[in-house]
């Protein structure tokens, strides 16, 4: 029976287990398997439409289901599922958000009409 | 309330100044202390990550989900969990972006912030992922302790 890792934010979901065993000849049946179990988990895996939500990684073992046979992939005994939200961020536009209000970084490498728009919309918002 | 240990502190902080001008990320490691609505963390060590974010590292970062499953198995064999992250902002405040948030999806987890000025660490913010959901997440100052 396959085991499927459960992030900490997702335990509150899960009855507070790091993980579950369920039954599942494929990864679309474990999770289906795991969804069945833990109602809650669904909408924070699914989207509306029933498709795993973009940020959703789900691993065989180390191995990335999306370069496997997705959610058809074949599951052996002793195999691992991992759900992983993705881990991101950085400030493209150079713009933050400051605790007294917000501000605008000068990149080196922003065109120059790039910065005059993100000025004029600063100057606007802390005028 | 995120108490983290000085090694850890001092660790993350050196991080952001190894890989200036770009962006460094990692995972804080340690324990969730209760279950009540206000979270509070005690991170033990951190596990520095590579920020795979090759096209744009200077305000961008992205964890790989394999260390992530890395870290979290040799975390399991330690008791630890994974409490929050860390990423800097080279020359850039310590304060989180709609980037960040727009990418956040840890609830209950912090997400540590330092800025990187001329190279130099200078301070560093954190923040708890609050919310039930992506539609009503949202970043919360978080304090810090360095215990």
């Amino acid at each position: 029976m396959p085991q499927i890792q459960i992030p900490s934010p997702l335990r509150q979901y899960s009855g507070k287990q790091a993980s579950v065993h369920v039954p599942g000849k494929t990864v679309g049946e474990a999770l289906a398997g795991l969804v069945a179990q833990h109602p809650d988990l669904k909408r924070h895996l699914y989207t509306e439409e029933g498709k795993l939500r973009t940020f959703v990684n789900i691993y065989v073992n180390d191995e990335d289901m999306r370069y496997l046979q997705k959610e058809a992939t074949v599951l052996k005994d002793g195999d691992t599922i991992s759900i992983v939200p993705s881990i991101a961020g950085g400030c493209p536009q150079r713009v933050c958000f400051w605790r007294d209000g917000w501000s605008a970084e000068t990149s080196p490498n922003a065109p120059p009409r790039a910065l005059s728009l993100v000025r004029n919309v600063v100057r606007r918002h802390t005028n | 309330m995120l108490k983290i240990s000085q090694s850890a502190y001092v660790s993350l902080r050196q991080h952001g100044e190894e890989t200036y001008p770009h962006e460094c990320c990692g995972v804080l490691l340690g324990r969730f202390d209760d279950d009540s609505e206000s979270v509070s963390k005690t991170v033990s060590r951190v596990a520095r990550c590579g920020n795979t974010r090759e096209d744009s590292p200077h305000n961008r970062y992205n964890i790989d989900p394999r260390d992530l499953i890395r870290i979290q198995r040799d975390g399991r064999e330690r008791g630890e969990d994974i409490v929050g992250f860390y990423h800097s902002h080279p020359d850039h405040p310590a304060q989180w972006s709609p980037t960040d948030l727009a990418e956040a999806h840890w609830f209950g987890c912090s997400y540590l912030i330092t800025s990187v000025e001329k190279g130099k660490a200078t301070i560093t913010n954190s923040f708890e992922l609050k919310g039930s959901d992506e539609d009503d997440k949202k970043f919360v100052d978080e304090k810090t302790e360095v215990v």
